[in-house]
């Protein structure tokens, strides 16, 4: 008697995860379909990761309000439908996670996790990712900055000696950090800890903490509300910090003419940005909800530009070496393979627009000439 | 009696076997699944293909075996989560009497514990920050929120619903109403105040990663929140698997605990 019971007991609990597993596998389909596949006319949707807390990566933003890919979506795929959706997330890793399982093709990430991400192409089964442009610059290290509590009294980054310093560990802020404490020699007598960027601006604003590394919009949001104190720029470092944008490589080969579109919006977007810098600090302050005066900052300090220069390249380079250094890496992404700038070029000149030449992009960033 | 007792232990060893066998077998096929559905990339209806498998998962449990942090981690979160329990209990307990035995406290106090109590651990986050003055103590509030709820509902509607016929004959035989609560609340309460016990401490499990998401160096919710931030999959699955082993470790000491003190059930 016992038996059969366990034997029906068995049999419902099978039939239950069958139809279990069925009822998560339709939307499974939807999100293989999401995928794309180019048979014309078939509805497909793409799916874009941006960080509002993430300031150098609001190129986004513009696209998304303007609907700019939608409008070059419709010049370079016409008579697909195609549906154009939004994930904002708090972190690259949430990004990194999403485009690994396949829900979203496109992500806005920073410099460390755009990194992480070509790692993850190589070491995933299932997935491969590729580099297409640059969002944000910020030049020599700039939008970023070292904060510490209002009247804290710590004045200076050796007066951090013996203290504790938080940062989101394997940043492009944690590479600051690393780097401002270095040229004082302090890097064996600073504790360094694990914060997001939320909790490091809370643990400011509490003075739980004695400084902390960041990236724009919060700097200038702690100094807006005077909450803290900047104790040093990014700056003092000389290297670019950088945010760029990645795609799922087998998506964006199967997917050519969507890419296209892609880069040609963000490239509207950065000219925009240029040219309108008002109307796109209010764009900015709308879909981010950070104030104006912030986002004027932002629009005023960031380099909208989807350029590759030769100059980035080496930032990346020494980016990989950081997160080697630091024991983030399981591999060595190699950026001749990762970074691949076929589409922009192909995009910029669909736009009837010259791209850098050769010697341009062996050189500085060129003012007033944004992709 | 002497010849009862011979006969019957040896019966009981091939079904405690028996038992063991299936459970060891369980969590074999369990792991045998897992490494199938990894090595034939399956990718329908779940993408079990992007799992990292179990040989790979289990050589780097190995090597972490070997590493004095992974000890670190689990000794830290297991104080912050053991303070958390304690501290649960010690409110809890007290609480959930007087508002058991009291109507005018049940009204009073109940409903707002009631309003607080199906708000997730992580939405406390902002609020434990905001209270505490290290973040320490934030941490271990959000394990004791988790403790909190599930020994208090438990051991409230144990209390309300001791017999008036056990006071009365307690009184009958000259016990105070002071010395009640000790003699015949709390035994009475016992067995639900365990139950709570053993799923608050899963609860409170739970919050460890929401904790050390603000703990920034230790703890093994930290180590698993920072592996997902870097995309470490096996890392992360070890730091689940080690939550998911200290939970069960700290759920059998309760039951334990439970078979010696409540020696009546």
């Amino acid at each position: 008697m016992g038996k059969r019971f366990k034997l029906i007991g068995w049999i419902a609990a099978m039939l239950g995860t069958a139809v279990l597993l069925q009822a998560c596998s339709s939307g499974g389909r939807d999100a293989q379909q999401a995928q794309g596949s180019d048979a014309a006319g078939e509805p497909a949707t793409v799916t874009i990761g941006y960080q509002s807390p993430t300031a150098q990566t609001w190129g986004a933003l513009i696209i998304k309000n303007q609907k700019l890919f939608e409008k070059h979506l419709a010049e370079l795929a016409p008579g697909r439908s195609i549906k154009v959706e939004w994930f904002d997330a708090p972190a690259g890793s949430v990004l990194n996670n999403n485009m690994n399982s396949g829900k979203i093709q496109i992500s806005f990430l920073g410099d460390m996790p755009s990194l992480l991400n070509a790692v993850l192409g190589m070491t995933q089964p299932n997935y491969n990712s590729v580099f297409l442009a640059f969002d944000g610059k910020g030049a020599k290290g700039r939008n970023q900055a070292i904060l510490v509590p209002k009247d804290s009294g710590i004045r200076s980054v050796a007066d951090l000696k013996g203290k504790t310093v938080s940062t989101p560990i394997g940043s492009s802020s944690h590479r600051m950090l690393l780097e401002s404490l270095r040229k004082h020699q302090l890097v064996d007598q600073v504790t360094i800890v694990d914060q997001s960027v939320t909790v490091g601006m809370q643990s400011i604003e509490q003075n739980k903490i004695a400084a902390h590394a960041t990236w724009e919009p919060y700097p200038s949001l702690i100094l807006q509300r005077d909450i803290g104190d900047v104790l040093q720029f990014g700056e003092a470092t000389e290297i670019d910090y950088l945010a760029g944008v990645v795609a799922n490589r087998d998506w964006a080969e199967a997917n050519k003419p969507i890419v296209l579109a892609f880069l040609r919006a963000l490239n509207e977007a950065h000219t925009y940005a240029l040219e309108h810098p008002e109307e796109t600090a209010v764009i900015f302050a709308e879909e981010s909800k950070f104030p104006l005066d912030v986002c004027r900052k932002m629009v005023k300090n960031i380099r909208f530009d989807a350029a590759i220069y030769d100059k980035d390249l080496q930032t990346l380079n020494g980016s990989i070496e950081f997160l080697a250094g630091i024991g983030k890496l399981a591999e060595k992404p190699v950026l001749s393979e990762f970074v691949d700038d076929r589409y922009l070029r192909e995009a910029v000149e669909s736009a009837d627009k010259g791209y850098l030449t050769e010697a341009e992009r062996q050189g500085e960033w060129i003012d007033g000439k944004v992709y | 009696m002497a010849k009862f007792i011979k006969t019957a232990v040896p019966f009981r060893r091939p079904a405690l076997l028996r038992h063991y066998a299936v459970r060891l077998t369980a969590i074999a096929a369990f792991v045998c699944l897992w490494h199938l559905a990894v090595r034939a990339n399956l990718l329908w209806p779940l993408q079990f293909g992007n799992l990292p498998g179990p040989v790979d998962v289990f050589r780097e449990w190995l090597a972490s075996l070997s590493q004095s942090h992974y000890y670190r981690d689990i000794g830290v979160s297991t104080l912050r989560v053991t303070a958390g329990i304690a501290l649960g209990l010690a409110a809890a307990v007290p609480l959930a009497l007087w508002i058991g035995i009291s109507r005018w406290a049940h009204d009073a106090l109940f409903t707002i514990l009631e309003m607080f109590r199906p708000i997730p651990l992580i939405a406390y986050l902002p609020v434990a920050m905001l209270l505490f003055y290290t973040i320490e103590g934030s941490i271990v509030f959000i394990t004791f929120i988790g403790a909190f709820f599930p020994i208090l509902i438990n051991a409230k509607d144990a209390a309300s619903r001791v017999p008036a016929a056990w006071l009365h004959a307690a009184a009958s035989l000259g016990c105070g109403r002071v010395k009640a609560l000790w003699k015949v609340y709390l035994p009475a309460m016992l067995p639900e105040i365990f139950t709570g016990l053993s799923v608050g401490i899963a609860a409170s499990w739970m919050g460890v990663i929401t904790g050390e998401m603000m703990s920034g160096q230790s703890g093994i919710g930290y180590a698993t929140w920072q592996a997902y931030h870097l995309l470490d999959y096996k890392q992360s699955l070890i730091g689940m698997f080690t939550i998911g082993a200290l939970g069960y470790a700290s759920s059998a000491i309760v039951r334990l605990a439970e078979r010696r003190i409540v020696r009546w059930k």
